[in-house]
């Protein structure tokens, strides 16, 4: 592809800190016109910061920014948008209960106020949605269109305020395969009609499929720009991670234990059409030294199934069985005493309280038992010491343990989910989604802190959509389609075979 | 507190100068947003009293002077301050657990009417054992008033904020019929009702003043809380479930417990809070018996920012208005309606910059990329 | 570090203002050697705009600080719980004579003037002074209406005449037996229906009892339910027969329906009270019913029925009028 080849944006110099943490260190970056440049980058990278900055959500505090060659000192969303610069965050800024028109007229000044014009408007996004070939139907609100369509009114509502320059922060992570093939090919017809667009990433495969040139940050450096013909993937993830990632474990065999954790027949009533079951005779046995991987297509009942593990949920029929011990009524909390951990799939809802410190989040389980508790009171200095005894165990990177860990990247965010669930004395872990959303470095020290625990003896119980992750790690898999256990596998069979089966065809 | 690290030659807009500055001195910063909105609340107010043709400097000399310029109107700061600090202990220890207080009002209320039938009606007691039981009915009373609210939440998942407010008119009206009938004293002529025994009073602590040994019960409960809250399992446990809810359930923790030790807490705070004021400083239940105390606590909590030291501070404010600006009106001549706005101005005023304090340290500290 | 910051915006504001304030020298109260200005302290239970009780009480208090050049000050909107509170507020303040105008405050300017000896209290529209710094000016609440039963029984028609009160507490039941013995003195053959609304605030209340006793045959109501008097004249109004009106003169109300009004003054309470204060001969520690004689009851003009009230009637009203001042005329029983 041609373009010219004169800067848009240059970064000189960009440092930014928050407290105790260098976000960016002395950034220097040239975007070009008409280009799709790839920021990429492991969570916590300074990646999402530099565009905050430049979208004039953050200030840097030092350093400058030129815009097509001269100088943008007042970095305001405002002027942002005055400067053709539009953001698409992660997380839309729309209002559910408005139609589309309306939430793309939000904001700007009506030609006749105090008349609102609709029609004035509509006629205008019409034209700019002509223009790029962006197809949406203003009249529907957008809590009733989908995720995809969401995005694409976001980024319509960007040009349609004049975006020269578009913004997606991690625009895949919410979209489906499909969604994003149709995202993808939609940015290729922008950028052809002179739009420069910066797409923000962690996922190589992405970045080598849309980008024409890719800048690589690790810990608030840009440590690399190359164009994209002249790297490869394995490159791109050498410079990321900052060593080479290997795709292979070497798992020693061991010979299988004892069981420890027996799921017999259970089966859950859907309780909005009592004829229908969303579990159905489910049996598993986890023995002592085994990782049992569950592979599956999202919604096929495996949260269901791991609310029932955990007690959160109690099931229609059928037993649970720990140690030997019906553990059928138990409660949550007495499974926790027996020797139940669980990794949940959504970490900032279901696995740590955000506004808590690390320390806090530490004992969420065990707070009230000894040592953290003596009499009536809580132990600080005990607690401190078993905080710090993780956060280095586990490599979290923090200034401190008394941060609240909505502070930390997402990957830290796991780590101390997981070091918080495999410091305790554990005979049975669940496991889900453990690597959902890390960068490749974290994504590897989940798995061997996984591996790990399997060589002590536990008996890990693993439920992961990402069937590549599955294979990795468990010693058999099984596979489960709307509510059953359709078959088993294990960590030779086929990519293919499994996958026909997660799409509900029998052997 | 992280060093400033911008070099002295960096070229960087004046905004975000002082964004680096307000990262680096938010402790000051936030004093300084605070005095300023004192200052504007008192500057506007100057000006509503100057146009009534009274001297402002002169009004507001009254507002502290009949606060604290004087032994009586100290002592009285600090008895009005004691009900604030309840209602407000109320509402945050509630705010923390994740239920939604605002019948702090009613529960004070129900509360004294606890305190009423065993401070008036049990009698012969030793003022010690007397005291405590009337202490411990003003608890258990405003304990269940709030229990009715949280038992409709638990059980019908009913919305404890629309309810406890509900409860606060209900409670007041209940009151008042108990004062006109049944708890009428038959010596008096009014609607009152019989005062308590002398042996379930609460002392004068500094004579020549109204300041009773309440303060001394307030003072303690504000360490007894926050020691809950912040330094024993339950109270972890209920500002876990109060920050997340499903991550409380995750880690086992039984969140119907927790939240009716919160509702028997907080309603049993606010009980207690009436009990006090009617054994230290009242004696009988009158109509109007609190003007308002469970209302001002949830504002006290809010500009304490369910902190102790916060929430002391603040409730000493809100005393001090209280008790000053009824000396504006006696000293200056300061008309009601004056004195409710510029009384308003203050409250509105020091919330809303608690407000922007906290927005300020989120957007310097921020989040990470 | 935000803890220690709150506790500086405190002690900054404090050292300012305090650092600030005159120390003594308040404009309005600058004592000189030779007269000392006598400070007098009011307290109200609602705005003295209230067009009513607080406001005349108010205008007669700016009026007696003409006269004695008093120091005075009054605050507003006191509420039960908070009375004891203001009363020690300007008890500890200084102030020579503390006047609590409220009925209510009662009780509480009884228990805390015990605490201040040396300051005198009084209570206008009180019922007691337990102590001897302690005065209750009080009206007699029935030498009106005595005035209006006699007005009544003289004009009746039909010889049925009504009483409307808000309750049947015993000052009401004292009215009822005033108004209905006066009206009989004059007309043995009257009979007076007794009727009670339940509250001060009802004004269809009022207007439903006035209808029923209308229907039973009264040509004269006597209303005294607070608000629900505006229903009672509407209903004597609407039913052609005649009212007389109590607190206020209420004959703007309807001018062709109300003959006159038994009127309270509660502004004479202050003067009274002031007045006794200033000349020593109001004695502290006794409770001073007051009526006709003194100014706080009396009856309304007749305003439009001045000419339709025949001479004779008013002869005799006025002699009645002379027996009560006389005393001549006893306190009727309140049960």
């Amino acid at each position: 592809m041609l373009m010219a080849e004169e800067s848009h944006i240059t970064f000189r110099n960009i440092t930014k800190t928050f407290p105790g943490v260098l976000a960016l260190r002395n950034i220097n970056l040239e975007i070009k016109h008409g280009q799709i440049h790839a920021l990429l980058g492991e969570n916590g990278a300074g990646k999402s910061t530099l565009m905050n900055i430049l979208y004039g959500l953050y200030h840097q505090d030092s350093g400058e920014i030129f815009l097509d060659g001269e100088k943008y000192a007042l970095n305001t969303p405002k002027n942002a948008t005055a400067h053709g610069i539009g953001m698409i965050h992660q997380h839309f800024m729309l209002i559910p209960n408005f139609t589309i028109l309306e939430n793309i007229m939000l904001g700007q000044t009506s030609p006749k106020p105090p008349k609102l014009e609709k029609d004035y408007f509509r006629k205008e996004i019409l034209k700019v949605s002509a223009k790029f070939g962006i197809e949406v139907d203003l009249d529907l609100l957008v809590e009733e269109v989908s995720v995809g369509m969401q995005q694409k009114v976001e980024i319509l509502k960007a040009l349609y305020k004049g975006a020269k320059l578009l913004i997606l922060d991690e625009p895949t992570s919410v979209l489906t395969p499909q969604e994003s093939q149709e995202l993808f090919k939609m940015l290729h017809d922008l950028n052809n009609k002179g739009t420069t667009i910066i797409f923000i990433s962690h996922k190589l495969n992405e970045v080598m499929q849309i980008s024409d040139t890719i800048s690589v940050l690790r810990d608030g450096e840009v440590v690399a720009t190359l164009p994209k013909s002249q790297t490869s993937q394995e490159e791109l993830s050498r410079l990321m991670v900052g060593r080479n990632v290997n795709n292979k474990y070497d798992k020693a065999s061991e010979p299988i234990g004892e069981e420890i954790f027996r799921i017999d027949n259970i089966s859950l009533h859907d309780p909005h059409n009592k004829g229908r079951f969303l579990l159905k005779d489910i049996s598993i046995q986890i023995s002592k030294g085994e990782i049992v991987g569950i592979a599956g297509v999202d919604q096929n009942g495996q949260e269901e199934l791991a609310e029932i593990i955990c007690a959160l949920r109690a099931a229609t029929f059928g037993n649970l069985y720990m140690c030997r011990h019906d553990v059928t009524n138990s409660t949550t909390r007495q499974l926790i005493e027996l020797g139940l951990s669980f990794i949940p799939s959504d970490r900032r809802n279901q696995g740590l309280v955000m506004d808590f410190s690390i320390a806090e989040n530490t004992i969420l389980e065990t707070h009230y038992q000894k040592p953290f508790t003596r009499g009536f009171s809580l132990q600080p200095q005990v607690i401190s010491d078993y905080a710090e005894m993780i956060v280095k165990e586990y490599d979290v990177r923090t200034p401190s343990i008394n941060v609240p860990v909505k502070n930390l990247s997402g990957g830290n965010q796991q780590k101390v989910i997981i070091g918080r669930e495999l410091s305790r004395n554990t005979r049975f872990l669940l496991v889900m989604q453990p690597t959902m959303g890390l960068d490749v470095g974290a994504i590897e020290f989940v798995h061997q802190r996984l591996l790990k625990a399997r060589q002590g003896g536990m008996a890990i119980l693993m439920i992961s959509t990402d069937l590549e992750e599955v294979r990795k790690l468990s010693d058999r898999i099984l596979v489960m389609y709307e509510g059953k256990i359709i078959g088993q596998a294990d960590s030779t069979t086929s990519i293919e075979k499994i996958g026909m089966m997660m799409a509900g065809f029998f052997q | 507190m992280s060093e400033t690290i911008l070099s002295p030659g960096s070229q960087t807009s004046i905004k975000a100068r002082f964004f680096v500055f307000a990262r680096n001195n938010l402790g000051i910063i936030s004093v300084l947003i605070s005095l300023l909105a004192i200052v504007l609340a008192l500057l506007i107010g100057a000006i509503l009293i100057a146009i009534a043709g009274i001297n402002p400097w002169e009004a507001y000399s009254f507002l502290l002077k009949g606060s604290f310029g004087n032994r009586y109107g100290f002592g009285e700061t600090l008895t009005r301050f004691i009900p604030l600090l309840f209602a407000s202990l109320s509402f945050s220890i509630a705010y923390k657990s994740g239920f939604f207080n605002v019948g702090a009002e009613g529960q004070i209320y129900i509360g004294a009417i606890g305190a009423l039938l065993v401070g008036a009606y049990i009698s012969n007691l030793p003022p010690v054992l007397h005291i405590t039981l009337t202490l411990l009915a003003g608890f258990v009373f405003g304990a269940l008033w709030a229990g009715i609210a949280g038992l409709l939440k638990i059980f019908l998942g009913s919305n404890e904020l629309v309810n406890t407010m509900m409860l606060n008119y209900v409670a007041i009206f209940l009151v008042e019929y108990l004062i006109h009938g049944p708890l009428k004293d038959p010596h008096l002529f009014i609607y009152q009702s019989s005062p308590i025994l002398s042996s379930a009073r609460l002392p004068i602590i500094l004579p020549k003043t109204p300041l009773h040994a309440g303060f001394l019960i307030a003072l303690a409960s504000i360490v007894i809380v926050f020691y809950i809250l912040y330094r024993t399992p339950i109270g972890y446990q209920m500002r876990t479930v109060g920050a997340n809810l499903r991550a409380a359930k995750y880690a086992g923790i039984n969140i119907v417990g927790v939240t009716l030790v919160a509702i028997i807490t907080t309603g049993g705070l606010a009980g207690l809070g009436g009990a006090v004021e009617l054994m230290g400083a009242q004696f009988r239940m009158v109509a109007g018996f609190s003007p308002g105390y469970g209302y001002d606590g949830i504002g006290v909590a809010i500009m304490g920012r369910h902190n102790p030291v916060g929430i002391v501070l603040a409730a000493l404010l809100f005393a001090i208005i209280r008790v000053g600006t009824g000396a504006m009106q006696r000293g200056a001549g300061v008309p009601f309606p004056l004195l409710s706005v510029i009384q308003g101005l203050i409250i509105i005023f020091v919330i809303a910059s608690s407000y922007l304090i906290s927005k300020l340290s989120e957007t310097t500290i921020g989040g990470r990329a | 570090m935000q803890k220690l910051s709150i506790l500086m915006i405190f002690t900054i504001l404090f050292g300012t203002f305090t650092a600030c304030t005159p120390a003594k020298a308040v404009p309005g109260q600058t004592p000189t050697e030779a007269t000392k200005q006598i400070r007098v302290g009011v307290i109200f239970s609602t705005t003295i705009k209230d067009e009513g009780y607080a406001q005349a009480a108010y205008n007669a208090l700016m009026e007696m600080k003409e006269k004695y050049n008093l120091d005075v000050s009054f605050q507003e909107n006191v509420t039960d719980a908070a009375i004891k509170d203001v009363l020690r507020s300007y008890a500890s303040d200084g102030y020579d004579l503390i006047i609590a105008h409220q009925l209510y405050f009662t009780d509480p300017v009884n228990e805390v003037a015990a605490e201040f000896p040396d300051t005198m209290f009084a209570i206008s529209g009180g019922f007691r002074a337990d102590h001897p710094n302690v005065v209750a000016v009080d009206a007699t609440n029935w030498e009106a209406s005595y005035l209006a039963g006699t007005l009544a029984g003289l004009m009746t028609k039909t010889n049925k005449l009504a009483i409307i009160t808000a309750s049947e507490s015993p000052i009401a039941k004292r009215m009822v037996n005033s108004f209905r013995s006066a009206a009989q003195a004059q007309n043995p053959n009257v009979t007076v229906k007794h009727v009670f609304t339940g509250s001060f605030e009802d004004v269809v209340k009022g207007k439903e009892m006035a209808t029923a006793v209308i229907r039973d045959g009264a040509d004269i109501i006597f209303t005294n339910c607070g608000v629900g008097n505006f229903g009672a004249i509407e209903a004597a109004q609407e039913n052609g027969v005649y009212a007389i009106g109590s607190s206020v003169d209420l004959a703007g109300k309807a001018p062709d329906t109300v003959i006159t009004s038994a009127v309270l003054s509660p502004g004479e309470y202050i003067k009274i009270i002031i007045n006794g204060y200033m000349n020593k001969d109001l004695e502290w520690g006794k409770y001073y019913p007051m009526g006709v004689k003194a100014g706080i009851e009396s009856l309304a003009p007749f305003h439009n029925f001045e000419d339709k009230i025949p001479q004779e009637v008013k002869d005799k009203l006025e002699k009645v009028r002379q027996d009560i001042i006389d005393g001549k005329i006893t306190a009727p029983p309140n049960e």
